[in-house]
């Protein structure tokens, strides 16, 4: 019997490129609050899916640099369970609740990857950098203090994607304003037989739940962001007309489950849901 | 509407990882033929495959350099259309009909690991070399010629998974006789909701259809393979068992092999060299059975 929570499937199951839930993640984020064209950022959104008129184009551009565990001591093992990500999270409403709803999403790792499928991020590849904070005082160690310059970057296939910059201005007890959604994504994987190709197999709109989250370490900014154009992408057209504020905080949090909202291989959504109403 | 053959859907289709079929492919193989321990290679059987008899632990390690392209002259965007690979194919059966099984495969490109997991190839992404073979002569051009040594290797997250070597000995006259079975893979993508994490939403046994296969420039020779011992892997289980083996190079004359006819004449690969495709060429293009959601519902190999 082939063992593994992903392919490749394997004898012992150490092969697969994801351990089972739980999983654990922390890392430290590079955030840009910005607003989009909501004429253009609407036709991101899959079906069922608003834009916030309250908030019309209202996103976030989110640079992680993270660990991963599952119950094998995986952090120990960084080559394979550390990972840069690059997100984009555009507000809308589902049903009535406000939601997050993630269009892009990068990561540097394939691990990363799968896990992203399996979740609802529409994951690729990509090169992503952030500045790191070091505790050894000098010129390269970036502190976390007023005024302190923080830089990122994702680009994929030799094309630059993204550029951010954050000025720290101010610490914070709250990042307010910044992921107070549920991120809702799509669970998507395609059929390949012959006249199948537009009906997948996998067709899900999913909540991601997050176990334990916690933020700390945050620092409020200002900030600039640029989504140059690029062949094979359509990231741009998200892009900033107005950019607002800039974050840099540490995270955690653990995913055991996801909820499924809705099937739309067969248009049918759930009746029921963990999503907060308006 | 959201466009796109695979995540992410877009409004153009433009941001898709990889573009919809036709799909084709053209690039230079190095490839060592070896013989693993039966069982070892038997454990990595699905359910639906069984050893093959005649052949169990027969196996091919292939490197293969590549190039895409669909509808859009995608080969003309080298950095997101060209690709290496490193696969296991080992020797099966399906039914009565012989195949290949993959067990483990390696890219070093996202579009290449979208479209292996919706084939089946269970790929993971590893850095992968080969020497090559260049027109002009002198030390470093590798020509394809008697005597030539090609090396190849596979690495992933900072570990050394596999290394070869092969020195050319003659021509192969027919070289579709180098890959006379169709593959067989596993389509499988898990479900995350409490409860349903051993209940996969694909679980999928597929046949790859390659329609126009075209082998080129085979050379034949002396094969050296080496799987070094690696954490969070298992190909080294697959280490073959005797040093000397049979190494297959292969290169296309020229990516016009693959012309034109991508809708006309769908087959499995060499059912021409296959008196009777058997059961699998009737499936044609779709899933060639469905396997239980839990490969232990039916008893696993029976091992």
């Amino acid at each position: 019997m082939l063992k593994g929570f992903t392919a490749p499937r394997s004898p012992l199951g150490a092969a697969a490129l994801v351990p089972p839930p739980p999983w654990h993640f922390a890392g430290d984020v590079l955030a840009v609050e910005f607003w989009n064209d909501p004429d253009v950022s609407v036709h991101i959104l899959p079906m069922g899916v608003e834009l916030d008129k309250k908030h019309p184009g209202h996103s976030v551009a989110l640079f992680a640099d993270y660990q991963f565990t599952a119950q094998n001591d995986e952090y120990l093992d960084p080559a394979r369970y550390q990972c840069r990500q690059f997100t984009v999270l555009l507000d809308a409403m589902w049903k009535g609740a406000r939601i997050a709803w993630c269009p892009y999403c990068y990561v540097d790792n394939d691990a990363a990857l799968m896990r992203g499928w399996i979740q609802g991020y529409p994951r690729k590849i990509g090169a992503i950098h952030q500045t790191r904070t070091f505790a050894a005082a000098s010129a390269a160690s970036a502190p976390l203090v007023h005024d302190g310059r923080f830089s990122a970057c994702m680009s994929a296939h030799g094309r630059l994607l993204v550029q951010a910059r954050v000025t720290l201005r101010e610490k914070a007890e709250r990042v307010v304003g910044l992921l107070d959604r549920q991120i809702v994504g799509r669970r998507y994987f395609p059929r390949l037989s012959a006249g199948m190709h537009e009906k997948p197999a996998v067709d899900e709109l999913v909540r991601c739940v997050s176990d334990h989250p916690l933020i700390t370490n945050i620092w409020i900014g200002e900030s600039e962001l640029n989504f140059p154009e690029a062949y094979g992408e359509e990231l741009e057209v998200l892009g900033p007309l107005k950019v607002g504020r800039g974050y840099r905080f540490s995270f955690s949090y653990s995913v055991t489950d996801i909820e499924i909202l809705a099937d739309l291989t067969t248009q049918q959504s759930r009746t029921r849901s963990g999503l907060r109403q308006e | 509407m959201l466009k796109g053959f695979t995540v992410p859907k877009s409004p153009f289709g433009q941001a898709a990882l990889t573009p919809p079929p036709p799909w084709h492919y053209a690039g230079d193989v190095v490839g060592v033929e070896f013989w693993t321990d039966p069982d070892a290679a038997a454990a990595t059987l699905p359910n639906g495959l069984s050893p093959d008899p005649n052949s169990n632990g027969h196996a091919l390690m292939m490197f293969l350099d590549l190039q895409f392209t669909a509808q859009d002259d995608e080969y003309l965007e080298p950095a997101r259309y060209q690709y290496r690979e490193a696969s296991v194919l080992l020797d099966a059966m399906y039914r009565d009909v012989p195949v290949m099984w993959c067990p483990y495969i390696y890219v070093d490109n996202d579009a290449a690991l979208a479209r292996g997991w919706t084939n089946g190839f269970p790929k993971k992404m590893g850095s992968i070399f080969q020497t090559r073979s260049f027109a002009a002569s002198g030390p470093a051009a590798a020509p394809v010629a008697s005597g030539s040594r090609f090396g190849a290797s596979l690495s992933a997250h900072g570990q050394r998974l596999a290394e070869a070597c092969v020195t050319l000995h003659k021509p192969v006259e027919n070289g579709m006789s180098l890959l006379s079975r169709p593959t067989v893979l596993l389509r499988y993508f898990p479900r995350l909701a409490a409860g349903y994490q051993d209940k996969p939403a694909v679980n999928e046994l597929a046949m790859s259809i390659t329609d126009n296969l075209t082998v080129a420039g085979a050379w034949i020779g002396k094969g050296e393979l080496n799987f070094p011992e690696t954490k969070g892997e298992e190909l080294h289980a697959l280490a073959d068992q005797d040093d000397l083996l049979r190494v297959v190079e292969l290169q296309p004359e020229r990516a016009g092999g693959y012309r034109g006819g991508e809708r006309g004449q769908r087959r499995t690969p060499l059912d021409d060299e296959r008196p009777k495709p058997g059961p699998l060429g009737k499936v044609g293009s779709r899933a060639a059975d469905h396997a239980p959601a839990n490969d232990d519902e039916v008893g696993g190999l029976g091992r």
